[in-house]
């Protein structure tokens, strides 16, 4: 009866060692999605300081910059779907945005670095 | 079945795509592959009945992702490899009728932007060392879609143009410590009769040593590698200039000429390549306006190309000079 018990015990000490490790993962996963929400807005608010210096910069001073017609501005949205045979298909729609960012293209291998 | 099979005397490979055969050959309009699906019609490439710009993987494709293995095996001296790699299609617009030429420079900005967003994402796949962006326009190229679209190319290797433009780059760079295309730039802006359009950021002209009639270069005057150097200033410019080349083109015989355009880009192989210089090459093949230009013995066979015009005539024939000098 108390070799059942301690069994027993055995297998919810178990249970709770095994729930445990999986607190400490989520915790885990937390504080990186944190790392990472961090670095996001550290960039973005780079990227508005940068805009308000280019905006100071081009304010009243468009004309003299862009001889051929201020370039426009893209806020675009990708929509990547799959055919029925299995090949990629992507939307690019584009609508003109005075405050859509302009894009930091990375070089290929960087952004393959960065995924991995 | 698509298979690259090396070429030891030219030292480069071709690639055996059979499957090619049964392409799509000059659908009639209602059955454009190319057009939106429209509610209850035959349903095309695009299911959507309306986009802006759509880039989809090539149903017959030269290059494919997990591409099989050669149906021949290696023997010896002759080499096969699979054909890794990428094929896409870029439809530039919804509309059948028209070209590229007709379209609104926003358009082309457009498309600018997502030439350059292909080329980072395909270039950044490991088994991709080069990023193909053309466009084959008009019956005379072979083109057997009318709607208007390019296609970009992921190669598995450097190809042999690329290759040997990058190695004269580096050769010019070695030697002088300079750039080779600022240098052409500059010995074409101190001559001036070759040129036929420029902006603040870029200059078309019929190089000194024009291969095909009407050949056209169009050179960033910033020495850039490729598209992802581009700024939003620099790939509005880029559109304007284009769409003047275009025009040009289209003004010398009356009617849209038919080019096959190529952008030069530096390879996605990891190395730096500094000394490279990006630029677009327009091809036509129509040296009058009934006669073609075909690459004939001396050309297939030498690899060097004799022309029966001049550079300085087809430039000022482009700007509207009548003809030349």
């Amino acid at each position: 009866m108390s070799e059942k018990r301690e069994g027993r015990e055995g297998k919810r000490e178990g249970h709770e060692a095994k729930h445990e490790g999986r607190e400490a993962r989520r915790e885990g996963h937390e504080e990186k999605r944190e790392g990472r929400e961090a670095k996001h807005e550290g960039r973005e608010a780079r990227r508005e300081g940068r805009e308000e210096k280019r905006e100071g910069r081009e304010e009243g001073h468009e004309e003299e910059q862009y001889p051929g017609g201020v370039p426009p501005e893209w806020q675009v949205t990708i929509r990547r779907t799959l055919k029925e045979d299995g090949r990629y298909l992507i939307y690019y729609d584009f609508v003109p945005s005075p405050q859509a960012e302009e894009v930091e293209l990375e070089r290929p291998r960087e952004a393959a670095e960065r995924q991995r | 079945m698509s298979e690259l099979r090396w070429n030891p005397m030219l030292e480069e490979w071709v690639v055996t795509a059979t499957h090619r055969q049964e392409r799509t050959f000059f659908p009639p309009p209602d059955y454009c592959p190319l057009c939106p699906t429209k509610p209850g019609g035959f349903p095309t490439e695009i299911p959507e009945s309306d986009f802006q710009i759509v880039v989809f993987e090539n149903k017959f494709p030269s290059f494919r992702r997990n591409a099989p293995p050669p149906e021949v095996a290696s023997y010896d001296i002759l080499e096969a490899q699979p054909a890794e790699g990428e094929c896409e299609v870029v439809v530039y617009t919804p509309r059948h009728e028209g070209t590229l030429t007709e379209q609104p420079v926003e358009l082309i900005d457009r498309l600018i932007w997502v030439w350059t967003d292909r080329t980072r994402e395909l270039g950044a796949r490991s088994e991709i060392q080069y990023v193909l962006v053309f466009e084959n326009k008009g019956e005379e190229i072979g083109v057997t879609l009318t709607h208007p679209h390019g296609q970009i190319y992921g190669f598995p290797f450097v190809p042999p143009i690329p290759a040997r433009e990058l190695a004269a780059h580096e050769r010019h760079m070695e030697r002088t410590g300079r750039c080779l295309l600022c240098d052409v730039l500059e010995a074409e802006q101190a001559q001036r009769e070759r040129i036929t359009a420029e902006n603040e950021h870029f200059t078309a002209f019929v190089p000194f040593y024009a291969r095909y009639p009407y050949e056209v270069h169009v050179l960033s005057r910033r020495h850039l590698q490729s598209l992802m150097d581009l700024t939003r200033a620099e790939r509005w410019s880029l559109a304007r200039l284009l769409k003047t080349v275009m025009e040009q083109y289209d003004r010398l015989y009356g009617f849209p000429l038919g080019y096959m355009m190529v952008l030069h880009q530096a390879p996605t192989d990891g190395k730096p390549h500094a000394s490279y210089h990006f630029h677009i090459e327009f091809y036509p093949l129509r040296r009058t306006a009934e006669k073609l230009k075909y690459r004939a013995s001396c050309e297939s066979g030498a690899g060097t190309f004799i022309t029966d015009g001049l550079a300085e005539d087809w430039a000022a024939r482009l700007r509207g000079e009548g003809n030349g000098r």
